[in-house]
């Protein structure tokens, strides 16, 4: 379960002072899948990246599985980001020197463990990554890439899985693949996903659409009390 | 912004930091181009000033001339100073004691005085160096060098009168000559000069009166100086023809014109021209590394901005000659400061150097003095070297594919990443972290190249010049063991040597003293005598004749009681059948190193050696016995020379007035360094010998060494320096190259602490390299100048484990050093920041 508690965001002080969330109050249940949608500059972005514990709120808390990750030290943090936190961004930004294979078990190489056999073949027929283990990440497409960055997000078998406009680089056959795939993930392995969109289409696949303007929670629709 | 080039100066803002580093590297190696210009200058300016001391700073003389010549000679165009002298003759001053005749060949029966007058002119064109009082005003007056006043006695002080009788000539012993008296001359002394030469017995100094009138029935010489130094000695024979003066009277200043005239690379000898062009070579070779690795990296960074650039209409030329602009811009900047900052640490080197140094005069000398001609080389090189680092990356950037480099918003797709095999090894020492810095370190070739070839130059530099500094010092060492404190040297009678001897043990504070007399012969023995596996190792000294072998070899005397004690022979056996006594031992230089106490001779009691004497005669010598070492004090003989050693009368016998006589003294805490330097005067006015003052030898030495040291190791900080901008410059920007890659990592869970791990082992991989091919390097080369070396001493080589201990410690400082700052402002940041760029 994920808690917020008047969380906060702002930029610069006095007159420049730009105020990006205000005062947000919001609880997320386990397995959820919840959409965030908003105009460019709404404030979404930072939504999603203090929830991942990779940006500083200004004031408010950030509560997971009851830790407060603020409350966390700078290692503590990025540890509880290896164990339980998915990223995916929309650049995919996988590491260009290694392989696919080590990019997706890289959470789990950091922490000197081996990812179970059986969960990886899984994880890479899923993803439709068989062949392209040995690639670089410049040797493959955008829907591979992102798939890739996908099996990263996985490879811990994450409780949340946060993603930052996962389709804005690609076309709408590979963004709805996209989206299948982690629609499949988070109900196979009961996960949390929290996904930033301004593609309503894509919203609309989602539990729950909470939008964003100017800072605030503008609205916030349930679309299906009852998963599938 | 008029220009679209001023995007030149909005990117030296953006990248102040970058832009300020490379000025510096620049400036680095601009000074130090400057810096060994300028000590070549410098150095070439005082062999100049050096020659004038010596020799006097006329350019051209004309002997025997008449007035009118005088007359013409003064008044030529081309002409500036003229001063005439004239020879007076040789006054008489005392008697040299007849001794024994053999051994004072070319000593003459007196001493004398040579006078000479000379117009004012001539005092500074023979650049007199006056210790005491002033030039004489009349031609009643005379100054005599310093050495003139010893033999004349005691008592003549300035204002004395001096009186002798003159003579036209100087007679030497057993010479039939006519000398012509002149008459008795009366002189006041009004100073006294530095000596010039000295002569055994002092037997001939000089003195120096006015000359006040030429008169027209009389022959004198003149000095001048023509209007231009450039070209002046064949104005000098032009002006010496025209007035018919016959060619062998016609001189020059050979030494000041030719060090004068000459470009600077004349003046030095090839080696230190050698020398010079390999240490420029290694400073422009480090200059282009520091500039083409800035130039590419940043080049690299604004692949995507040359893109949008090349996309709104520039053209690939325009784009060459701005990146081009950009350098020479840096360059132009650089260029004054580096000026400046050389002349400057010239200066204060030069300073520091003097005050070490000085006693001695080439070193005291040293002086800056910026010339145009030094300005123009550095600026051009500088330029050239600069311009030539960054063409390159020019080139790349004029080559950008509009679309990929808009495409491509970072470097990461135009690098052409690499895959690198897994290493097992890495990861499972250093785990992760290991092997993704194993990675990132062979992902770009050409990178990876250029930033271990930096640090190998910089390891090869450390390594090599600290073996060359350390043979330096080897070969000091050895010439000092092998010199006692003052050594007596030249042609005498051991007679008179021994008499010297106990003169000499009478001083204070004698410590030791070993007297040699030698004599050069060659010994023609049977091939058994020399043992078979040294033969080789002779050949310089041994030669084969006839089936005989024709060893170089000496007669010894050290002193008939000594020699008795040693070999336990009678020396009136000795005289009876010229008998002699062997030293079976030698010292040879093999491949590398120096085998002391080798048993390279079979001679027995009873032998027979036929010797060849300086005469060209021969003599048989019968060997009476045999000694293996233990004589201290001897000259050190190498590759097998053959040492006899008999009493005084065989050596007086074989001698034939070619006996080298030296004795060597060394003092201990009683002595009285005054008392002694008197006494050693002395010697050289009684007798036919010189002495050399080791210890000042030493110690002038040792300043020499000081000052090489200062040279050297100055120019190895500096390049260390240029060379650790590389490092830090490759190295911090790799960092900043991969911002956002970093940030991901930490992104997906990597602690900082990971992230520093993984920096850390990039650079220690990075030295790990560099010192391999840096020692890899260097050894060799330290090998070849050790080789080179070992023609002036004798002395083994060993590997420079100092330098290369304190070369890989440098290395791997520095290279953890470079990705603090980097890291530290990666960290400072948070994470989504630096994802988001």
């Amino acid at each position: 379960m994920i808690k917020i508690e008047n969380l906060s965001k702002s930029y610069g002080s006095g007159d420049l002072k730009v105020e990006a969330l205000k005062d947000i109050n919001l609880q997320i249940d386990k397995g959820e899948f919840v959409a965030i949608v908003g105009a460019s500059g709404s404030g979404k972005s930072t939504l999603l990246h203090l929830l991942g514990g990779v940006d500083k709120p200004t004031s408010g808390k950030v509560i997971i599985d009851n830790v407060d990750i603020y409350n966390l030290s700078e290692n503590e943090l990025s540890l509880f980001r290896r164990r339980n936190v998915g990223f995916i961004f929309q650049a995919y930004n996988l590491v260009p020197v290694l392989t696919v294979e080590e990019n997706i078990k890289l959470p789990l190489l950091l922490d000197k463990k081996e990812i179970n056999k059986n969960y990886f073949d899984e994880l890479v027929n899923i993803l439709r990554l068989e062949d392209r283990l040995s690639h670089l990440p410049n040797q493959l497409s955008g829907g591979q890439q992102q798939r890739t960055s996908i099996g990263r997000a996985l490879a811990y078998n994450p409780s949340v899985i946060f993603a930052d406009e996962p389709t804005g680089n690609l076309d709408s056959e590979s963004s709805k693949d996209i989206i299948e795939l982690l629609k499949l993930s988070i109900k196979k392995y009961n996960q949390t996903l929290i996904l930033v969109t301004h593609d309503l289409n894509i919203a609309s696949l989602a539990d729950r659409i909470i939008t964003i303007g100017d800072g605030e929670i503008v609205k916030d629709q349930v679309i299906k009390s009852e998963r599938l | 912004m008029k220009d679209y080039r001023g995007i030149i100066f909005k990117y030296f803002k953006k990248e102040k930091k970058r832009t300020m580093l490379t000025i510096f590297g620049i400036i680095l190696s601009v000074a130090m181009i400057t810096s060994v210009f300028t000590i070549m200058d410098s150095m070439r300016k005082v062999m100049i000033k050096e020659a004038t001391h010596e020799n006097g700073s006329y350019y051209g003389e004309l002997k025997n001339v008449d007035s009118k010549t005088i007359e013409k000679l003064t008044k030529h165009v081309s002409v500036e100073k003229v001063g005439v002298y004239r020879d007076l003759g040789y006054g008489l001053i005392s008697d040299i004691p007849k001794k024994d005749n053999d051994f004072e060949e070319g000593i003459p029966e007196h001493r004398y005085i040579n006078v000479m007058e000379e117009t004012e002119t001539n005092f500074d064109l023979w650049k007199f160096k006056l210790k005491e009082g002033r030039f004489p005003e009349n031609n009643r007056e005379i100054i005599l060098e310093e050495n003139a006043l010893k033999v004349l006695g005691d008592g003549y002080k300035i204002g004395s009168e001096v009186s002798f009788d003159m003579v036209d000539n100087i007679k030497y012993r057993n010479e039939d000559k006519a000398i012509r008296q002149l008459g008795n001359e009366n002189y006041k002394l009004v100073g006294i000069m530095e000596s010039g030469i000295r002569r055994p017995y002092n037997y001939l100094t000089t003195g120096f009166t006015k000359l006040e009138k030429i008169e027209s029935d009389r022959e004198y010489n003149t000095l001048f100086k023509t209007d231009k130094i450039l070209g002046a000695s064949d104005k000098i024979m032009e002006i010496g023809r025209g007035l018919k003066v016959p060619e062998e009277n016609i001189d020059t200043n050979y030494k000041l014109l030719r060090l004068s005239a000459e470009s600077t690379n004349k003046t030095f000898n090839n080696s230190m021209v050698q020398m010079v062009s390999i240490i420029v070579l290694i400073i422009i070779v480090a200059t282009i590394a520091v500039i083409y690795n800035s130039f590419n990296i940043s080049v690299i960074e604004r692949i995507s901005e040359f893109g949008t650039l090349r996309a709104i209409g520039m053209k690939k030329s325009q784009l060459l000659n701005l990146v081009l602009l950009e350098a020479l811009i840096l360059v132009l900047i650089a260029l004054p400061l580096g000026l400046i900052s050389g002349f400057l640490a010239m200066h204060i080197v030069f300073t520091i150097v003097g005050n070490v140094g000085s006693e001695i005069y080439f070193i005291n000398n040293l002086t800056v003095e910026p010339n145009l001609q030094i300005i123009v080389f550095v600026v051009i090189l500088s330029v050239i070297t600069v311009l030539l680092s960054a063409v390159i990356p020019a080139i790349k950037a004029s080559k950008v594919s509009v679309i990929s480099a808009i495409r491509n918003s970072g470097e990461i797709k135009l690098e052409k990443i690499k895959k690198a095999k897994r290493s097992s090894l890495f990861s499972k020492v250093f785990g992760i972290e290991g092997e993704i810095a194993y990675k990132n370190l062979t992902r770009n070739r050409s990178r990876f190249l250029i930033t271990v070839f930096s640090m190998t130059i910089s390891m090869i530099l450390l390594i090599t010049f600290s073996s060359f500094t350390e043979n330096i010092y080897k070969i000091t060492d050895i010439e000092k063991q092998s010199a006692g404190e003052f050594v007596i040297m030249g042609n005498e009678s051991i007679g008179n040597t021994e008499k010297l001897r106990d003169e000499i043990l009478e001083l204070k504070g004698i410590d030791k003293l070993y007297m040699q007399t030698e004599l050069d012969i060659l010994s023609i023995v049977e091939k058994d005598k020399v043992k078979d596996k040294y033969l080789e190792h002779f050949m310089r000294n041994i030669r084969e004749n006839e089936g005989k072998l024709e060893i170089q070899s000496s007669i010894n005397y050290i002193g008939d009681e000594k020699l008795e004690n040693l070999s336990k022979v009678k020396v009136s056996d000795m005289d009876k059948e010229n008998g002699v006594i062997v030293f079976n031992n030698t010292k040879i230089l093999t491949e590398n190193k120096v085998e002391d106490k080798v048993k390279g001779y079979n001679f027995k009691t009873g032998d027979k050696i036929r010797i060849m004497l300086g005469d060209n005669s021969f003599e048989e010598v019968k060997v009476l016995g045999v000694i293996e070492d233990g004589i201290e004090g001897l000259d050190r003989k190498f590759n097998g020379r053959l040492m006899l050693f008999t009493s005084s009368n065989n050596v007086e016998k074989f001698a034939d007035g070619y006996l080298r006589q030296s004795i060597k003294i060394s003092t201990d805490e009683n002595s009285d360094r005054e008392e002694i330097l008197e006494k050693l005067d002395d010697i050289e006015t009684d007798y036919n010998l010189t002495y050399m003052d080791m210890e000042k030898m030493i110690k002038e030495e040792n300043v020499m060494k000081i000052v090489t040291n200062i040279f050297l190791y100055g120019f190895i900080s500096l390049i260390a320096l240029i060379s650790s901008i590389n490092i830090i410059n490759t190295i911090s920007t790799n960092i900043i190259i991969r911002t956002r890659e970093i940030a991901i990592l930490k992104a997906i869970g990597m602690r900082s602490k990971d992230i520093k791990k993984m920096i850390a082992l990039e650079g220690i991989y990075y030295s790990f390299y560099s010192i391999f091919f840096g020692v890899l390097v260097s050894l060799p080369l330290s090998y070849l100048l050790y080789k080179s070396m070992v023609g002036i001493s004798l002395f083994s080589y060993n590997i420079p484990i100092t330098g290369i201990l304190i070369g890989s410690f440098g290395t791997f400082v520095i290279s953890l050093i470079s990705g603090i700052y980097p890291l530290k402002k990666i960290n400072e940041k948070i994470i989504i920041e630096n994802i988001r760029n």
